[in-house]
């Protein structure tokens, strides 16, 4: 289909009229990562992003406060808890909901959370078998069908929209946030982004980081909180970061969760539970 | 106004079949709006449904900070983009096939559907997913993958609908608006064999029930992309059901198919278009989901596809970039347009015939064509701007129906009896006696004194060669004193 690909840029170029042997040469000017707002000198240069366009203000400025506000807005269930209450609350939380039998990324599985399940008789099955060796490893397919919530982390949330942010990897979180019918976010107040803005800066960061390849630790605090997240240590996200080693390439994927799965397609009456999770509790961890 | 000279049709509802892709002939725009407006259930659920949307609308954007200097970004990036499309098109492709994925380019409509039954041949794949997406539905791929032996399933919900009631989406966001709940109750009876319910709630849940299933089978997933960012070769996908995250996670291999102007520079960009769209569409801040997509699974990833494809579609669009209109090629797929528009709020997206009703789709259906058989659908609007005010990304789309037209009519694609109307008006309207004698003379044909007791407003038909005036609509009823007379009895007073 190479001749489909010269004669559509042929066509373009036409259009544009821009000769062929320009096209490869122009610069895109900003399309450096993270410098977006910056008009170029050379090349053609998209239009610059002035922040206090594209930048929202928030209702509150506690970070905490405003996600909490937000989240609440657009359909998610956010409630804040101390970290050391953490492991009762999700399991009071998985009793409210009457799930038996819930998977947990590998990740988010302490030995306090299985102790408090285990007194409220909840089965927590692990997404990912902690040894990679193990021939244990449940079947994923089966697991993620077969429970009835699943507790994971988040690698950002932003306060702007009250979303969360999954990306694909070893943690399964891409799945088990959509799979089960209940999905509960564990969200540190230190992985809170103010704006989409914040976001997107910090993921092109990560890109960045994919071609030139960063060995310091991350200067941001938002890529070091994507390590935090994904790593087990969960007493102490602050230290896990700067032993845990940067992202060093883009994930396959990465999911900005902002609302249960819903749908008004029928008449436009909200529904909730389309295909993903109908209930999503955020549990807000402060520090 | 008075509907009893437009045909009336006997079944107003789409017959099963009728509307299958592949067979069916467009209906000609008069039967389709007379089809629309026989239909009582149609006109409650789309005036229901886009009045709801018009406000909710309305209201986030109006909780938007800079909504609109927001807007003007928006449509200065997208212009920008489409004016340097070469560089940023291979800036993506090079950066999406560094990441893994397949690139493939399709000149035509029949080559994307070539493509991607080639890959789903390659993969032997059985059963496909689809989620909800316009260009899909433009090439019309179920069709030929069906013919290719693979089952497809529609995902998202409305979509699902359409394709169990041997249906097409009338809107492009939300595809059932001109079903309501009986119809879609009796579909899913008469289709799944599931018990009767008109409950929303009932039906959804029968419907995921079933579509699980699809899923845990399924080999092969197509999905559309609203976004393709050229800085790091990303696939964006904004839903809201979790069809399109499911479509993307759990078939082996993925197959996006987007046309060449989706192409954004930078992801940082996002942040402009995201807090848009959803908000133009559905009143929403963001879409529940909004999935980005950079390539397939990675070697300790627990899920995801082996393979992400994406197709390139011109189809008609590098022409459109060319010609003047290339500011159509802007549009996001809100949808903002079709909820606003008093015509499609009217006769809902079946009326048209076209894949993309609406607004939008009056202009870049004819652009798109391939045949002159969309011609008349640049005629179908009052111009009165509600499109323009509502689109997110600035498209005139008022102005360039009025060029479509114009373009027509050096093509001459307009009748001779039309020119000749035009010919007179012209003539009647460039002197003044003309234009006294020609006003006395409808007046008093239009209000003949005889019939002035009655003080009818309108005139529903006129006789003789003129009937056209009135074939589609009522003539206005001239007033009784011209303005010119008011304003000089006016002056008179003083």
């Amino acid at each position: 289909m190479s001749d489909a690909r010269t004669e559509i840029f042929e066509r373009i170029r036409r259009a544009v009229a821009r000769p062929a042997e320009r096209t490869a040469q122009t610069s895109m000017g900003t399309l450096v990562p993270g410098k977006h707002s910056a008009v170029p000198a050379d090349g053609i240069g998209p239009p610059s992003l002035p922040e206090d366009v594209i930048r929202q203000s928030l209702p509150s400025t506690n970070l905490v406060a405003s996600y909490v506000e937000r989240a609440r807005a657009v359909g998610l269930f956010p409630q804040e808890v101390q970290a050391a209450e953490l492991s009762r609350h999700l399991v009071d939380l998985l009793a409210e909901q009457g799930a038996k039998r819930v998977l947990v990324e590998a990740a988010m599985l302490t030995d306090d959370l299985a102790a408090a399940a285990k007194q409220r008789d909840v089965e927590l099955v692990p997404l990912s078998g902690g040894d990679p060796s193990a021939e244990e490893v449940p079947d994923v397919d089966t697991t993620l069908y077969a429970c009835n919530a699943a507790i994971t982390g988040v690698d950002w949330a932003v306060a702007e929209t009250g979303s969360l942010i999954v990306r694909s990897g070893a943690s399964g979180r891409r799945s088990a946030s959509l799979i089960p019918p209940v999905h509960i976010a564990v969200v540190y107040a230190d992985q809170i982004l103010a704006d989409l803005v914040d976001l997107f800066a910090a993921l092109t960061e990560h890109q960045e980081g994919e071609s030139e390849t960063r060995t310091s630790s991350a200067p941001t605090s938002a890529s070091g909180h994507a390590s935090a997240s994904a790593s087990a240590s969960m007493e102490t996200p602050e230290s896990a970061s700067s032993s845990a080693p940067p992202a060093t390439s883009a994930p396959a994927q990465i999911h900005v969760i902002t609302g249960p799965s819903k749908t008004a397609d029928i008449e436009g009456v909200l529904v909730t539970g389309v295909h993903g999770p109908g209930k999503v509790h955020v549990v807000v961890v402060r520090e | 106004m008075s509907e009893h000279k437009l045909p009336i049709i006997q079944d107003p509802r789409p017959q099963a079949g009728r509307h299958t892709h592949d067979s069916d002939e467009r209906l000609p725009f008069p039967e389709g709006v007379a089809r629309a407006l026989a239909d009582e259930r149609l006109q409650a659920a789309l005036y229901k449904a886009t009045s709801a949307k018009r406000a909710v609308r309305a209201e986030a954007l109006s909780k938007l900070e800079h909504a609109a200097e927001l807007r003007d970004l928006a449509a200065t990036i997208k212009q920008h983009t489409l004016d340097h499309l070469d560089v940023y098109l291979e800036r993506f492709v090079d950066r999406f096939e560094a990441n893994g994925g397949h690139a493939h380019f399709a000149r035509t409509a029949e080559e994307a559907r070539q493509i991607i039954c080639d890959i789903a041949a390659k993969h032997q794949s059985r059963l496909c997913v689809k989620a909800k997406s316009m260009a899909t539905e433009e090439i019309e791929i179920n069709g030929a993958l069906q013919a290719a032996g693979v089952e497809v399933v529609e995902t998202d919900l409305g979509e699902f609908i359409v394709q169990i009631d041997h249906d097409r989406p009338s809107h492009i966001v939300t595809p059932i608006i001109h079903k309501d709940r009986r119809t879609i109750a009796e579909a899913f009876t008469r289709e799944l064999g599931t018990a009767y319910t008109e409950d929303p709630v009932e039906l959804t849940q029968l419907a995921r029930t079933h579509l699980r299933d699809i899923f845990r089978r399924c080999d092969l997933g197509i999905t559309g992309v609203n976004f393709a960012v050229a800085e790091t070769g990303t696939l964006c996908l904004c839903t809201n059901e979790g069809n399109g995250r499911l479509t993307v996670t759990r078939p082996r291999v993925h197959v996006a198919l987007m046309g060449i102007e989706k192409v954004i520079p930078r992801l940082m960009d996002l942040s402009v278009f995201l807090k848009l769209l959803a908000r133009s569409g559905t009143g929403q801040p963001m879409t529940c989901y909004t999935s980005m997509i950079h390539g397939p699974r990675q070697a300790d990833d627990l899920d995801g596809p082996e393979e992400v494809h994406v197709v390139i579609l011109d189809a008609g669009r590098s022409d459109i970039l060319a010609s003047e209109h290339r500011a159509g090629l802007r549009c996001i797929r809100c949808g903002a347009c079709l909820n606003a528009c008093p015509v499609f709020s009217k006769i809902g997206g079946h009326a048209y015939g076209s894949v993309y009703p609406g607004p939008i789709g009056k202009l870049i259906t004819p652009l798109l064509a391939e045949v002159e058989a969309y011609d008349d659908l640049p005629q179908v609007s009052s111009l009165c701007g509600l499109c323009r005010e509502v689109c997110p990304v600035g498209i005139d789309i008022p102005g360039l129906l009025v060029r479509l037209r114009r373009d027509q009519v050096s093509q001459r694609v307009v009748t001779r009896g039309h020119r000749l109307g035009f010919r007179v008006a012209t003539f009647l309207l460039n002197g003044r006696l003309r234009y006294q004698a020609a006003q006395w003379f409808a007046r008093l044909a239009l209000r003949p004194p005889w019939r002035r007791a009655r003080s009818a407003n309108y005139v529903e038909r006129v006789p003789g060669p003129l009937h056209t005036l009135t074939d589609r609509r009522d003539l206005r009823v001239p007033a009784k004193k011209s303005f010119r007379t008011i304003w000089e009895e006016g002056l008179e007073h003083e």
